[in-house]
């Protein structure tokens, strides 16, 4: 399966990389988001937006992504940015967390993730299910009611994250 | 560390020596037979034309050749040069329990050499006073509240001039008898550089990749385990040293085996003079195709003083400081083959400029969201004390 990595200059884009091999078993193709469009993204079998700084606003290229038809994750920024092509809005969070854990009850289980993230998904597009949130009510992962489209804003790939594998397997088995 | 600073005086007094220390060792590279300055015109197949031929090489890269590498050009005027390497005549490496290489070099060697002069009580200037600083800590607040950055490195510099400033004399006095772990004399020609580094950046051994990423710190006299406990139970302190920990991973996973990389020793702690720090170990596996030059352009400047993400973090650096870092958060190196190096991160770090006739050194933190100004402040301050002690 050919997998797309757009990078969005974020320091962490290869440790999502390195993860989704470990997963699947391909080693995904790590492109710069100014150069996706020149991509060969149809043939692509599942697309990553990587993290990265800054807020949704500064990456308009993106907004391709609601007609496309395969299947699409978003980390961190990724998934503001998925959520904000949808109608959603982004915000600040009640304070900034980076480099710490937070626990997350998701499929009825609990589970350690590391947070990077000064920005939330203030309002979620209507067009998404939140199917995780923190204990403060942050939406944490959210997953698109009829398309393949999931948003993690905690970073899977992060070695504070435990068990990350899940995350990204459950992206990719969409 | 085996560190007879003696011996390796009285050699620096006979040849043209520079010395560059990985904590278990201290080679000493002995007489220059050829240099190669990296300017922003060098292809990289120069680089490792040079670095690869017959010998170790020995130099540093420059922040600003960090800078050039992700498409950034300081908009302070420098004087520093981007790299340089060296190779030698002949190289002695000093370890624990052995004195290897062309040791005959260490016959007939003069005695000690005196100090014609000793570079005190100068007149210290720092780029900020503490207004300017905490001015600073809060605006890269402000960016962080607006996602631009995670985490930042902010820095000072302190200077002072001294005409009859002796370069290697003043390297052993600074080094003292228990120098730190990356220690290093670089002759670069109008820079002499005298750094005390604790930090290693990346080193490469057959292939195998370890990195070693500095955060966390704690001002203390006393290792007793509550001591050690408030730095490694430390919210603000863990989430430094996690967030550059996964920010090498990244950066060393563009040259690694897919899969080959981790962490271990996570809030490991040692000393430095006053200060208790946190490291931890990243390792990976050189992959088929990549060399350590490849490893190391890629993952340079190393996270640990930059901040998080990386290339954001830089061009919001560039804009507070007021002056152009040089050599400072730069690497020096050691090369000795496509799959073996070694490299520090150059903090503690001060260079000697023959031309302006002034020593400037630098100190820095890490601004988190939770950073208190007037702590970052005084956290700067007081890396820069060993500098201070010795030349004020």
């Amino acid at each position: 399966m050919k997998i797309i990595i757009s990078d969005n200059n974020d320091s962490f884009t290869h440790n999502l990389a390195h993860l989704v091999f470990r997963v699947s078993g391909f080693e995904p193709e790590v492109i710069p988001w100014m150069k996706l469009g020149q991509s060969k993204l149809p043939e692509a079998g599942h697309l990553f937006i990587s993290p990265g700084p800054g807020c949704p606003a500064e990456y308009p290229l993106y907004s391709f992504i609601t007609s496309l038809h395969i299947p699409v994750t978003g980390i961190c920024l990724g998934m503001q940015i998925l959520n904000e092509i949808h109608g959603g809005q982004t915000m600040r969070a009640p304070e900034p967390v980076h480099g710490k854990t937070d626990t997350i009850i998701w499929q009825n289980n609990s589970y350690t993730v590391a947070r990077y993230h000064s920005l939330y998904c203030g309002s979620v597009a209507e067009c998404f299910d939140i199917t995780a949130e923190n204990t403060e009510g942050l939406p944490m992962i959210i997953r698109h009611k009829t398309k393949p489209f999931t948003g993690f804003q905690f970073h899977p790939e992060s070695f504070l994250t435990e068990k990350g594998e899940e995350f990204i397997r459950y992206a990719l088995a969409k | 560390m085996h560190w007879q600073s003696d011996l390796l005086r009285r050699l620096s007094a006979k040849y043209k020596t520079d010395i560059l220390c990985n904590g278990d060792e201290c080679t000493c590279f002995i007489e220059p037979v050829s240099t190669l300055e990296i300017n922003e015109h060098t292809p990289k197949d120069e680089i490792k034309n040079f670095a690869f031929n017959k010998g170790t090489a020995a130099g540093f890269l420059s922040y600003d050749y960090g800078m050039f590498l992700h498409g950034m050009k300081s908009s302070k005027k420098s004087n520093f040069p981007f790299g340089v390497l060296k190779k030698y005549s002949s190289e002695i490496t000093f370890s624990n329990n052995d004195i290897t290489g062309d040791t005959d070099l260490l016959k007939n060697l003069p005695q000690v050499p005196q100090h014609r002069h000793i570079s005190r009580n100068n007149k210290i200037t720092s780029s900020a006073d503490m207004a300017e600083y905490t001015a600073g800590c809060r605006r890269t607040l402000e960016e962080i509240k607006n996602g631009n950055t995670y985490q930042l490195n902010y820095t000072m510099s302190h200077s002072f001039k001294d005409p009859a400033f002796e370069p290697v004399n003043e390297f052993f006095r600074l080094s003292g008898d228990s120098p730190a772990a990356f220690t290093a004399y670089f002759d670069a020609g109008q820079h002499k550089i005298l750094s005390s580094s604790p930090e290693r950046f990346i080193k490469v051994k057959d292939g195998q990749i370890l990195s070693q990423p500095i955060k966390g710190t704690l001002y203390t006299l006393t290792d007793e385990p509550e001591e050690t406990a408030k730095l490694t139970e430390n919210p603000k302190e863990c989430a430094e040293l996690a967030m550059i920990i996964d920010m090498i991973r990244n950066d060393i996973s563009i040259n690694s085996v897919f899969g080959s990389v981790q962490v271990s020793g996570f809030k490991s702690v040692f000393r430095v003079n006053s200060l208790l720090q946190m490291y931890g170990n990243v390792t990976g596996t050189l992959k088929k195709g990549s060399d350590v030059i490849d490893l190391l352009l890629d993952a340079f400047p190393g996270g640990s003083i930059t901040g998080c993400p990386k290339k954001r973090s830089m061009e919001i650096i560039d804009t507070l400081e007021p002056f152009s870092r040089g050599l400072y958060c730069g690497s020096m190196i050691k090369i000795s083959s496509e799959k073996d190096m070694d490299s520090s991160i150059c903090i503690r770090t001060g260079i000697f400029d023959t031309g302006e006739k002034t020593f400037t050194f630098y100190s820095g933190s890490g601004i988190v969201s939770d950073s208190d100004p007037q702590s970052e402040y005084k956290e700067t301050m007081n890396k820069a004390e060993k500098f201070m002690e010795v030349f004020e």
